[in-house]
């Protein structure tokens, strides 16, 4: 008997993922979310960081930077502002961002507030692209 | 009378042009095409938004005043987003998108003394502009198919900063909408702020038993999920204009082809009665030298 989930990760460029899942984790806002079959009708804000979709023995990470989340009947619906697949990340560049970050010279609030956002989602992604 | 060689380079470079308008032609459509792509694959996001939205007003957060959907009595500084593209020889896609801005202009600021700011994205709208003296807020140029959600963004997060600091009291955009995938049409729909849309109604009542649990509350998930509708929206209309200036431009390159096509035939059979008329003449030239010799 397959206790699966509909999930499907929107971003506004194109259909990051759809398919079904035994079991779905989101960072939310405040923690992560976990999903099973049978979840109650739940919207949620997210925040910055790890998704992962589990099928089988078979996980699949994923990064996420903000946007919301749905589930009813399961069927799960991530309306992501950027999400990203593993795949799609590199190490490297992620690296090279974190020191530039580092080093760049903070002058006003904004501008801390941006790259303090900016770093933490370099970092949610370097998590998942060393997974 | 045009001669056999005058007519020839006529023919030449009516069938040069053609070719161009016809390489033209080919290259919108792989360009729309490119655009109608992204904007599907766009249509699911906004209208899962929609759909949350709704499920949030009947939880009950109708009431809630939110100051981007807070209308200010007294509107008297209103900015009109522009989008037009970068590129002519597209048909009537710039010149409608900027008559109808400018018919709008002319309304609010002589009919009810408001002030209009002009912004201003696509090269055309902004070199018309210039042209006629007319001031402009702020310019960009139309990224075209380099456009990401991130650019939209950036552009809606400018918007809403200037609606909530209170330096104008109303957005709108005025673009080419998409209505069907043949038909588009310059349309100006207001941005800020946010006019409930009432078609979702219909929708919810079918999912009027469904309770959601709202993390965190309700209220919170919708003053946030607001900006992002912005944004969503912003993004729409950028990837609908570009579509529809594809696809103005490929209307456009295929009536010049076919004019092309229809005059290169017409210069042919004038080519060649040209000729035959030479023909005869020489002919009849030689027999009437013969005829004189006798």
């Amino acid at each position: 008997m397959s206790m699966k989930i509909n999930c499907s990760i929107l971003t506004p460029d194109k259909i990051l993922y759809d398919g079904q899942v035994h079991f779905a984790v989101v960072q939310a806002y405040d923690g992560e979310v976990g999903f099973l079959y049978n979840h109650a009708p739940l919207v949620s804000e997210l925040g910055i960081g790890e998704m992962r979709l589990r099928t089988g023995d078979i996980t699949e990470y994923m990064v996420v930077e903000g946007g919301f989340v749905e589930i009813k009947g399961n069927n799960l619906v991530i309306l992501a502002e950027s999400a990203y697949k593993k795949e799609e990340l590199s190490k490297e560049t992620i690296e090279n961002r974190i020191k530039e970050i580092e080093a760049t010279e903070k002058k006003t609030y904004e501008q801390r507030l941006m790259l303090d956002i900016d770093l933490k989602k370099q970092k949610a992604r370097l998590k998942v692209a060393s997974r | 009378m045009a001669t056999q060689r005058e007519i020839r380079k006529r023919i030449k470079s009516v069938a040069s042009t053609r070719k161009i308008t016809k390489t033209m032609e080919m290259v919108s459509t792989s360009k729309m095409k490119k655009m109608q792509n992204r904007m599907l694959m766009t249509r699911p996001y906004s209208e899962k938004i929609d759909h949350i939205i709704a499920n949030l007003r009947d939880s009950g957060v109708e009431d809630v005043v939110d100051p981007l959907l807070q209308e200010r009595a007294e509107a008297s500084r209103i900015l009109v987003l522009m989008i037009t593209g970068n590129r002519g020889l597209c048909g009537g896609f710039n010149t409608n998108v900027i008559d109808n801005t400018l018919a709008m202009k002319n309304r609010l600021t002589i009919e009810e003394g408001k002030e209009v700011l002009l912004s201003v994205i696509g090269k055309k709208g902004i070199n018309y502009l210039r042209f006629i003296n007319e001031p402009v807020y702020k310019t960009a140029l139309n990224l075209e198919d380099k456009l990401t959600f991130d650019d939209a963004a950036a552009l809606g997060n400018e918007l809403i900063s200037l609606f909530l600091n209170g330096e104008v009291d109303e957005v709108y955009i005025s673009s080419t909408r998409a209505v069907s995938s043949s038909a588009q049409k310059p349309m100006i729909t207001r941005l800020l702020p946010i006019t409930p849309e009432r078609r979702e109604v219909e929708q919810s009542t079918s999912d009027f038993h469904v309770q959601y649990i709202f993390e965190p509350s309700p209220y919170k998930i919708f003053s946030s999920l607001l900006p992002l509708y912005i944004k969503v929206k912003i993004y729409t209309s950028l990837l609908e204009s570009g579509y529809s200036e594809q696809f103005a431009r490929r209307v456009a390159m295929k009536n010049a082809t076919d004019a092309a096509t229809e005059m290169a035939r017409e210069l042919t059979v004038h080519y060649n009665r040209v000729r035959q008329a030479k023909i005869t003449n020489e002919i009849a030239e030689i027999v009437g030298g013969a005829a004189a010799l006798e």
